[in-house]
């Protein structure tokens, strides 16, 4: 196990959104723009003292329509950064590798104030006809999920429906228990004046809703949005310069298990594991220590999956620990996905649960605050690749 | 639930070819299921990598899966992917013996309830939707 002896805890010091919505008809680019410049506003800082940029995925290939952000360089030559220290990936611990990136460099002193950003155009790039399978813009598919395309199994749907029929067979985990994540997400969502989708929905909603690809019904899949948040990470130091902050406690980024989802050892976790172990071991924070959750749903199965690799339940009870909504729901132990989640809040590609990780901490949930709120973890990631974080409560 | 392939072949994205895999996809052609093996120490490894990952062996040979696999996990996708497509079953199977690789495929011919761990046999058909390639389905396995 790793020990981490130059970890500097970074500060996220801003978070910005641009508009989020359904089809929205404003380019990737404009998108990137607001929510970039309202995060170094929220802040307090200026552009000028941006030095350091990084977003996740890159200019490769679209895995499908409307997934990549803007280039990067594109959007460094449109604010005029002058930076230290630049990244963008494609392949990486998941949808935060480019937050742990920029904290691990500003960590290191290799920049001060970093942006960092996700922009998403996927509902309007679907357009009116709705979502398509993966690969469907290339005319052919490379890497880990080359061979799943190629079999048949065109959609992760598909694979997670895999690893839940599994889940279900080992453990008993039900059709109701994925029903009470949605559910509950949708309740908080009612509270969520940015989320899509907003209207009451009840079990029964959830078990007449139709199949995408058994068991998972079209309420177990996110929604797709345009949008984009931006945050800015900075150094330690400079926590009385901004105007807020919350402390990158720790993070997770371990993988070691093959990266594929069909030769994951057992498909009943899911490298969730890996980058949460690799989290706690790099801070004396315990799960009980946890007053919120952020946990990746774009198929509420990774909800259970994130709550047994963090350590909320043991292997297996992740369906119980959620039923009925009791633990998970305003009031239980561990309110989790306050905003919504990706299900009703819409597809921010895991930055939806970093934004409210640093509302709940910032205060700033408004209906949905849970008071006291001191230590969030955040996960991010499904099947082959995930990352984790711990953010607690700045100065 | 049957499921006649016709009329699936055309659901895939035609994969890139690396050096590595050319002799897969040969080996699908001619309707055998091929994985490799080190020759230092035995590990079965796919995709096909010409290295060992457990003893950075770079010495494989090709060896034949044959069936029954075991159905490991399953799903029926039911949203059409394209307009008309009836629901249609997916499954995920392991080898006996095969150091945890699994394969993907449809599932064909398959009547009635499908049970983790009922045993699968393998069948290959061209399928145009990845470029003319044949690759691996699954069927009901007859004890001989």
């Amino acid at each position: 196990m790793s020990r981490r002896s130059a970890w500097a805890r970074p500060i996220i010091s801003g978070l910005g959104f641009s508009d989020v919505g359904r089809r929205l008809g404003r380019s990737r680019y404009q998108l990137t723009v607001d929510a970039i410049l309202a995060a170094v506003d929220d802040a307090g800082l200026q552009l000028a003292d941006i030095d350091g940029i990084a977003c996740f995925p890159s200019s490769a290939v679209e895995l499908n329509p409307g997934f990549n952000g803007p280039d990067l360089y594109e959007v460094m030559d449109g604010l005029g950064l002058e930076v230290n220290w630049h990244l963008g990936t494609s392949q990486g611990p998941a949808q935060f590798m480019s937050v742990i990136a920029a904290a691990t460099a500003v960590s290191a002193g290799l920049c001060r104030h970093a942006v960092v950003f996700r922009t998403t155009t996927e509902a309007s790039a679907q357009g009116a006809g709705g979502r398509g399978g993966l690969g469907t813009q290339g005319t052919q598919t490379e890497g880990v999920l080359s061979s799943l395309l190629a079999s048949g199994a065109v959609s992760p749907a598909n694979w997670t429906a895999f690893y839940l029929r599994r889940h279900m067979h080992e453990y008993g985990t039900t059709r109701e228990h994925l029903g009470a994540i949605a559910v509950t997400e949708r309740a908080y969502a009612a509270l969520n004046p940015r989320a899509v989708l907003r209207s009451v929905m009840t079990m029964d909603d959830y078990l007449d809703a139709r199949v995408i690809s058994s068991p998972l019904c079209l309420f177990d899949c996110d929604l797709p949005v345009d949008g984009s948040v931006a945050i800015v990470v900075s150094a330690p130091e400079t926590a009385a310069d901004v105007r807020h902050s919350a402390t990158i406690e720790a993070v997770g980024t371990a993988m070691r298990h093959r990266p594929y989802w069909e030769h994951w050892p057992d498909l009943t976790s899911m490298a969730t594991h890996d980058a949460a172990e690799h989290m706690w071991s790099q801070t004396d924070l315990r799960p009980g220590d946890v007053d919120v959750a952020q946990i990746y749903d774009a198929f509420s199965p990774f909800v259970i999956f994130w709550l047994e690799a963090l350590g909320f339940c043991g292997r297996g009870e992740g369906g119980f620990f959620v039923e009925g909504g009791k633990n998970i729901g305003p009031g239980g132990c561990l309110p989790t996905n306050t905003w919504g989640g990706q299900l009703s809040g819409g597809r921010l590609h895991g930055w939806g649960f970093l934004a409210e990780a640093l509302h709940q901490l910032w205060g700033s949930a408004d209906a949905r605050q849970v008071d006291g709120t001191e230590v969030v973890v955040v996960g991010v990631g499904g099947g082959a690749s995930a990352s984790s974080m711990l953010l607690t409560r700045g100065s | 639930m049957t499921l006649p392939i016709d009329g699936y072949e055309a659901l895939g994205v035609r994969p890139m070819i690396e050096p590595e895999m050319e002799a897969f996809w040969e080996a699908a052609a001619r309707g055998e299921l091929v994985v490799e093996q080190c020759d230092a120490c035995g590990l079965h490894v796919f995709p096909l990598r010409g290295v060992c990952r457990r003893c950075r062996g770079r010495s494989m040979s090709l060896v034949v899966v044959e069936p029954p696999a075991i159905l490991y996990s399953y799903t029926v996708n039911h949203h059409p992917w394209a307009p008309g497509m009836e629901p249609y079953p997916l499954g995920i199977v392991e080898g006996p013996g095969l150091d945890g690789i699994r394969f993907v495929g449809l599932l064909a011919g398959f009547d009635g309830e499908l049970e983790i761990g009922q045993p699968v046999g393998f069948a290959f058909h061209k399928s145009s939707a990845i470029g003319g390639l044949t690759r691996l389905h699954f069927t009901p396995w007859e004890r001989r």
